[in-house]
């Protein structure tokens, strides 16, 4: 996401996750930037950090954290960027027991983006695998919650919402 | 950006951002902080890429 500065590029980074994120919670989203050292990793995360508990039978909760970076990159996109850096946007049980996790973490490996099967999942013997994906954006798996897993959206226009947001950050990320 | 603003998303301050990854980490690892911080620098974490661990992990650059 593009800024005349480091504080827009983050704030234009900012308000579409707020935005797709409102359609299952109006918790905040919360973010660390700290404009004297943004080449470092800053973080992203909703509801305090604390698991989201999610309108549904049965009860799902959604762990949303991401870090990204902010840059100075020339051309459309600049002359501030904010790139992300990893993501973790993980789905557990009634009990916050983990089903399902999308994670993408270049500090440790595997560094690829990759699938977590989680215990509470009931297969046990994929608990330890990372199954390779391409990259998640954050509406792909709050549309997977709504459609799939029958959560109910908090606002009656959440697919045009998250079409919207999704087609920013496909406009402006740097991979395919 | 402010705090509490009407876009919804709120800035931690730095002090803000370490309470966060002290509670999170004493939720999740029993343990504070700061601890955490030392421990994954000193790769003294076992298994990082635990559902709980990694909860925390993500939460790292709140400790400075």
């Amino acid at each position: 996401m593009a800024g005349k500065t480091p504080k827009q590029a983050v704030e234009t980074f900012l308000a579409p996750i707020r935005q797709a994120v409102s359609c299952i919670t109006s918790s905040f989203v919360i973010s660390g930037f700290d404009p004297n050292r943004r080449s470092k990793p800053h973080v992203l995360t909703v509801n305090n950090g604390d698991p989201v508990k999610l309108t549904s039978t049965p009860t799902f909760y959604l762990t949303v954290q991401m870090q990204y970076r902010v840059v100075e990159v020339t051309g459309e996109r600049g002359p501030w960027k904010v790139t992300t850096a990893g993501y973790n946007y993980s789905v557990q049980d009634r009990l916050e027991k983990e089903l399902f996790a999308y994670h993408w973490h270049r500090w440790i490996k595997p560094s690829y983006p990759h699938l977590h099967v989680g215990q509470a999942s009931g297969v046990n013997f994929l608990r330890k695998i990372h199954l390779p994906t391409g990259r998640i954006a954050i509406e792909d798996v709050l549309e997977l919650l709504i459609e799939q897993f029958k959560v109910k959206p908090i606002r009656q226009d959440w697919k045009k919402t998250l079409r919207k947001t999704k087609a920013a950050y496909e406009t402006f990320r740097t991979w395919a | 950006m402010k705090r509490n603003s009407k876009n919804g998303f709120r800035v931690l301050s730095k002090d803000e951002g370490e309470k966060l990854l002290d509670r999170q980490a004493r939720r999740y690892l029993g343990m504070s902080g700061k601890t955490f911080v030392r421990k994954w620098k000193a790769k003294e974490i076992t298994n990082p890429d635990r559902p709980e661990v990694m909860r925390v992990a993500f939460l790292l650059p709140f400790g400075g």
